[in-house]
């Protein structure tokens, strides 16, 4: 077979996926869908480029820039807040470092600021500038100023830099408690660019928003003024989530006029190979088996794997399987984090020159790093969100070339429910990322830092909250001694260096640190999710490998594991309990009354449920020993209306309603692009006394529902697991009509006969027959029809 | 009506008032819980602004009567910014504190003037030594603009601040300035915020008597003090002509000079060893930003008190200190520890002041500890072959010898010093033969093929 790399045409693609359908490979081809190649559009380049610019865009061979750039371009110019949502290889750097550079050569004193998220992509886009600079002629200075930025490079960055490119946590603990070393650099600051705005959603994103008001106070103070640009992948809501982190209204860039080749997307669900389970085959071999047949037909491929050992299992078959038909395994290589910066470089370099045929890659791979042209892309398994997934499949294809997106799907609940039910993935929005940045914690947490930077007025106003809004806020914190209030200004007199206290992804606890034996960390859990995966003795499974938690000590924050194999699976059970504290909005449903508002809950782990892998067969019961957790958050409840239940025997509602709840649970992580750790739900009301079938993180008991004269409604709650709430619920709440819906969807869809795992969850056997069928009706009453 | 945010902010500063189920702990309570549901409703009845805001003061009041038992005067800061806030201090809380109240161009602060005649001493040491120093102090900062400067021209500072981390919110909330007048009276002058708000006023003052001085005197000033007033003077918009002076910082001088015998630097050990002051009941210094945080909300000056008097001694050591290293400086023989010639020699040599530098040393010889003496005859070799005076080092060569025979680096210096200078090769192959540890042992084998050839050479000839 003559060997082509990169570029495959679209009668390699049309031909593999021919011979897949044909019986090449067995399986559902659940969807299918083909768009059709986009022709570019291409404006002029604006008058005030300079001629540098233009020299450097055409030595990058950019005679004429895409019509969203110019758009991006003159927006950023004109000093509107920009948000660029446009998808993977649609040149969204030029699109902010040209008018950047721009007004650094026309105003030496000029100084812009970049924030990433992670260190390593600092460093690849300190490269991408620093060439582009080196293109115009121009002398302007680029500093990564990070925690591993030398003491002498730092004094100099201050106040030589040109553009500072760093992340949030360093501009956090590291720039603004210092910003007076500062004053040069804030003066002359023209632009902030906030690249992967997109990665900014729940705690970290609530954060982030604050840091950028602490940012915003600290220019002022200097009479600066920068202009914010966001860089998102493509999700729901970029222009809301930038006017969210900027507090100010953006200019929304998100029709990209690059153009596109012939996009074929494949939905595939692997066949089932135990129909008593109903169990699929492995992702893994089904993407070794595709791979292999793309890589002998010269269509270059990248494939997503869900963990490092996923990588490891297809990275072997797919070598095995190409060395059979006569390729050269060598081509195929791995790419996953823990690789260094060195070997990258030359994989990247590799797939550049056409020297690699595939790559087997986790999600290190996902953000913003360039790894070329590739044909092909194949996930396996769902990667959790839509636009996650529309951000991946996006790696195939450049410019006008065809190109291939499968996804394969995995056993997990949700890609059942997507292999089912394509449309979601074909025909949906992506999820929004949401933030809350008023989080009360958070919240106060940043003022005690922002006083700390300069003292408060009592007419000030913090970011987008009210002067009377922000005046409570600091009347808060100097009823807590961290401040004073005299002559109108409130002045810091807390504990020394406030941000060294605040991490910017949990809401107020600490991190537990998951510990191998030898002493080296594995992971990272926050506080109340280590709370339900690592008690003593539960399987902690990472990256695909299987632990027993040996000890958790939450006083020292951490967890010891050690490996075991595979055998069973941890679930916590808790006893919950939930308190309304403030309603903020009502709604009524035909079955039932809606509600948002606070909550405080009591989450208390006190045992755990052994499972079975695979058949979720029930292995047994231990008791667990844990301090309760209590915490104020955000939540959105249904209070049941009697006739919605009535119709169904007692013995079997509550079983119902704990259906429905679980897949509740499973359906608004989906919509509300959370991890499904992001909510809880929790039952409570009468006669839920039947704790067998309370599964997964929470469990309502009420034995004594008869002391009640006039017993309280069934209420269904879902609540946001981060103190004071990562936004969430405002959503939920929008939408509650339609989560319902999906719900009801997501269980009448499932094949099952009475109930499974991947509907209404793990139940007591026998599973009642009418069980689903309730459950959905339940649902149903709570689906408002639109316009009711 | 209340915020969001406000009743959230209310329910934070007043958790005994809210519902939560931590109070249901038992199982059996879960229905009074739910029926807490029903009355969900309830917080969302507006809330006056006006109760919400006297509420949150009864709330602070009860939050700081509990931080501060013995609270005379706790003092709610007032919200409303409507009407004029009560000043926040009562008039015994300024009889409590020494000093007065001064007016400056930028309103009032409060300062303290305590006046040290000149024949107060400091453990061991009269203050009024400091008006002695010039040269020595100097040539031990390393800064030859003092040398010119009148002592009267020094303005000695020190700071008291909130925090020890740095930062940019660190409040230097007490700065301590003296001076020595024309009289020889040593004058303090503690400039102090009774709360942030007099820092224009702080730094106003402090301007004040910075465009006076000549030149500053401190313990880690230029990298605490200075820094942290360019911060302050920064966020107030205030000039600082305090970057621009020559600088004493005394803590520098004491690294060079004691760090051969003294594993703790500090300000107070200095005071303790080589002042001979030992400090009675002095607040330690990490519970200085707990005090201040005290006295602002409380109003209580007892331990602030008590954070003056440790600045005044700081600044008095400050100056007796530097009185001392001045003496110790122009006279060798009077250095108590030979191992502190040796600091000070070496900054003698550094400032070019050979002759002190070679007095120095001459102590250092007879020193009682063989390292020290070990050090200083390298130091004196070094010394004098760079001034010429050849002898000298050889002389210090042989002693080194005699008294340490495996000292390498002596035997070479003394090989190089027999082949090249005095020609005496069969003595430079026996010193050689005892320096290979100093140049290794390629380049020691070469140095002896090649001084075995001139001794032969030479043995030839005659």
């Amino acid at each position: 077979m003559t060997r082509r790399t990169g570029n495959a045409t679209s009668d390699d693609i049309y031909t593999v996926v021919a011979h897949w359908r044909a019986g090449g490979i067995s399986g559902d081809f659940c969807a299918q869908e083909t768009t059709n190649p986009t022709p570019g559009q291409t404006a002029r380049f604006p008058e005030w480029i300079d001629i540098p610019i233009l020299q450097a865009m055409t030595s990058l061979g950019i005679t004429s820039p895409w019509q969203h750039q110019v758009d991006a371009w003159n927006s950023i110019a004109a000093g509107r807040a920009t948000v660029i949502a446009t998808p993977t290889a649609s040149g969204k750097s030029l699109a902010y470092i040209v008018p950047i550079v721009a007004r650094l050569l026309s105003r030496p004193s000029a100084r812009a600021l970049l924030l990433f998220p992670t260190k390593a992509l600092a460093r690849d886009q300190e490269s991408t500038i620093r060439r582009f600079i080196d293109l115009c002629g121009a002398d302007l200075k680029t500093v990564v100023y990070d925690g591993d930025t030398p003491g002498d490079v730092r004094r100099k960055a201050r106040t030589e830099a040109h553009i500072i490119i760093t992340n949030p946590d360093m501009l956090h603990t590291g720039i603004l408690p210092h910003h007076t070393a500062w004053a040069q650099f804030w003066a002359g600051l023209t632009h902030v660019v906030v690249d992967e705005m997109h990665t900014y959603r729940g705690i970290f994103g609530s954060h982030v928003a604050n840091v950028v008001r602490r940012l915003q106070r600290v220019c002022g103070f200097y009479n600066a003024r920068p202009i914010f640009i966001g860089c998102s992948a493509t999700i729901g809501n970029p222009g809301e989530l930038g006017e969210a982190l900027f507090g100010a209204p953006t200019t929304l860039i998100d029709k990209s006029t690059a153009p596109t080749g012939t996009r074929t997307f494949v939905l595939f669900n692997p066949p089932v190979v135990d129909p008593v389970m109903g169990i699929r085959a492995s992702a893994h071999r089904i993407a070794a088996r595709m791979g292999a047949d793309l890589v002998l037909a010269g269509v270059t491929s990248l494939i997503f794997c869900q963990t490092r050992r996923g990588v490891e299992i297809v990275l072997r078959y797919l070598r095995d399987k190409v060395r059979q038909n006569g390729g050269d395994p060598g081509r195929i290589r791995g790419y996953r984090g823990g690789y260094l910066p060195l070997l990258r470089r030359e994989i990247e370099t590799a797939l550049q020159q056409g020297d690699v045929d595939a790559v087997v890659a986790t999600n290190a791979l996902e953000l913003g790093i360039d790894v070329g042209a590739l044909d092909a892309v194949l996930l396996c398994g769902y990667p959790g969100t839509i636009a996650a997934t529309h951000q991946r499949a996006g790696r195939a294809g450049r410019r006008q070339s065809p190109s291939l997106a499968v996804l394969i799907a995995g056993n997990a609940p949700l890609d059942q429910f997507l292999a089912r039910e394509p449309a979601y993935l074909l025909h949906s929005t992506p999820e929004v990322a949401l933030v809350q940045p008023d989080n009360v914690t958070i919240l106060l947490a940043h003022l005690r830092c922002a006083a700390f930077e300069l003292p408060f007025a009592t007419t000030d106003r913090f970011g987008t909250l009210g002067i009377e809004d922000t005046d409570a806020a600091l009347s808060c914190l100097t009823a807590e001694s961290d401040l004073v209030l005299r002559n109108g200004r409130y002045h810091y007199i807390g504990s020394a260096y406030p941000a060294a206290q605040v991490s910017l992804r949990d809401v107020g606890n600490p991190v537990v640190v998951v510990q191998q034996e030898s002493g080296e960390p594995l992971a990272e859990v926050a506080w109340r999710a280590a709370h339900f995966e690592l008690f003593d003795h539960a399987i902690y499974q990472h990256e695909g490998e299987t632990f027993e938690v040996q000890r958790f000590d939450p006083a020292a924050s951490k967890a010891w594991v050690s490996p075991v194999p595979p055998v069973y699976y941890t679930t916590a059970v808790a006893q919950s309990r939930i308190a309304p504290l403030a309603t903020h909005a009502t709604t009524d449903g035909p079955g039932g009354t809606i509600f948002i508002g606070d909550v405080s809950v009591v989450e208390n782990v006190v045992g755990c449920k052994k499972i079975k892998f695979r058949t979720h067969e029930n292995l047994g019961y231990d008791e667990v020993s844990l301090p309760p957790l209590q915490m104020e958050t955000e939540a959105v409840w249904v209070q049941l209306h009697e006739h919605a239940l009535r119709d169904w025997p007692p013995d079997i509602t509550p079983l119902a309603l704990d259906g429905l709840r679980h897949a509740l649970h499973q359906v608004t992580a989906l919509r509300l692009m959370a991890d499904p750790r992001d909510i809880a739900t929790l039952l409570q009301g009468p006669h839920l006394d039947a704790p067998d079938a309370i599964h997964a993180e929470t469990a309502a008991l009420d034995p004594d529902a008869t002391a009640s004269p006039t017993p309280p409604p069934v209420t269904l709650y879902l609540y946001d697991t981060h103190e004071g709430g990562a936004g969430l619920m405002e959503r939920a709440f929008a939408s509650i009509s339609l989560l319902f819906s999906d719900a009801q969807t997501l269980i009448r869809g499932c094949p099952c006969p009475d109930g499974c795992p991947a509907c209404i969850g793990p139940l007591p056997v026998p599973a009642h027959h009418n069980l689903k069928d309730i459950a959905a009706r339940i649902a149903a009453h709570l689906v408002v029809v639109h316009g009711d | 009506m209340a915020t969001k945010l406000q009743s959230r902010l209310k329910r934070r500063t007043t958790p005994d008032t809210t519902a939560t189920p931590e109070a249901n702990q038992t199982l059996g309570d879960a229905t009074e819980t739910l029926s807490g549901a029903g009355g969900a409703d309830a917080p969302t009845t507006p809330v006056d602004k006006t109760s919400l805001i006297a509420e949150l003061r009864q709330r602070m009041k009860r939050i700081e009567a509990r931080t501060q038992p013995h609270a005379t005067s706790p003092e709610s800061p007032p919200r409303n910014t409507d009407t004029a806030e009560a000043p926040p201090r009562t008039p015994s809380v300024d009889t409590a504190l020494p000093g007065e109240v001064i007016d400056t161009a930028m309103g009032e602060v409060w300062c303290h003037q305590p006046h040290f005649d000149a024949g107060h001493h400091h453990g061991d040491v009269p203050i009024h030594t400091f008006l002695t120093t010039g040269h020595g102090l100097a040539t031990l900062c390393r800064d030859a603009r003092i040398a010119d400067l009148s002592p009267e021209g020094a303005l000695f500072i020190d700071t008291e601040t909130t925090g020890l981390s740095g930062g940019t919110g660190t409040l230097p909330f007490l700065i301590g300035v003296a001076w020595f007048t024309a009289s020889r009276t040593f004058v303090v002058e503690q400039i102090f915020c009774r709360d942030p708000s007099e820092e224009p006023a702080q730094l106003e003052r402090l301007r004040h008597h910075m465009a006076r001085a000549t030149h500053l005197v401190s313990f880690n000033g230029r990298a605490f003090d200075l820094p942290l007033i360019n911060t302050r003077c920064i966020l107030n918009r205030a000039p600082n002509p305090g970057v621009k002076l020559p600088h004493v910082d005394l803590l520098h001088v004491a690294r060079r000079i004691f760090s051969r015998r003294l594993a703790n630097r500090s300000l107070n050990n200095l005071e303790d060893v080589i002042l001979g002051f030992r400090r009675q009941g002095d607040i330690p210094g990490a519970q200085i930003p707990a005090v201040y945080a005290h006295y602002l909300r409380t109003g209580e000056a007892a331990d602030m008190v008590r954070v003056f008097e440790h600045n005044a001694l700081d600044l008095i050591a400050l100056a007796a200190l530097g009185g001392v290293l001045e003496n110790m400086y122009n006279d060798p023989e009077a250095v108590a520890h030979a191992a502190d010639n040796l600091g000070l020699a070496q900054s003698a040599f550094h400032a070019g002041h050979s002759a002190r530098g070679f007095a120095h040393l001459h102590r250092a010889e007879v020193a009682d500890d063989a390292d020290e003496r070990q050090v200083a005859w390298h130091l004196l070799a070094r010394q004098a072959r760079r001034s010429g005076d050849a002898d000298t080092a050889h002389q210090a060569w042989q002693n080194l010898v005699a008294r340490y025979p495996d000292d390498a680096a002596a035997h070479l210096a003394l090989a190089k010093d027999f082949e090249h200078r005095l020609k005496d090769y069969a003595q430079a192959i026996v010193h050689a033969r005892s320096a290979q540890e100093a140049e290794g042992e390629e380049a020691s084998e070469r140095r002896l093929a090649r001084l075995g050839k001139k001794d032969m050479r030479e043995k030839n000839e005659t």
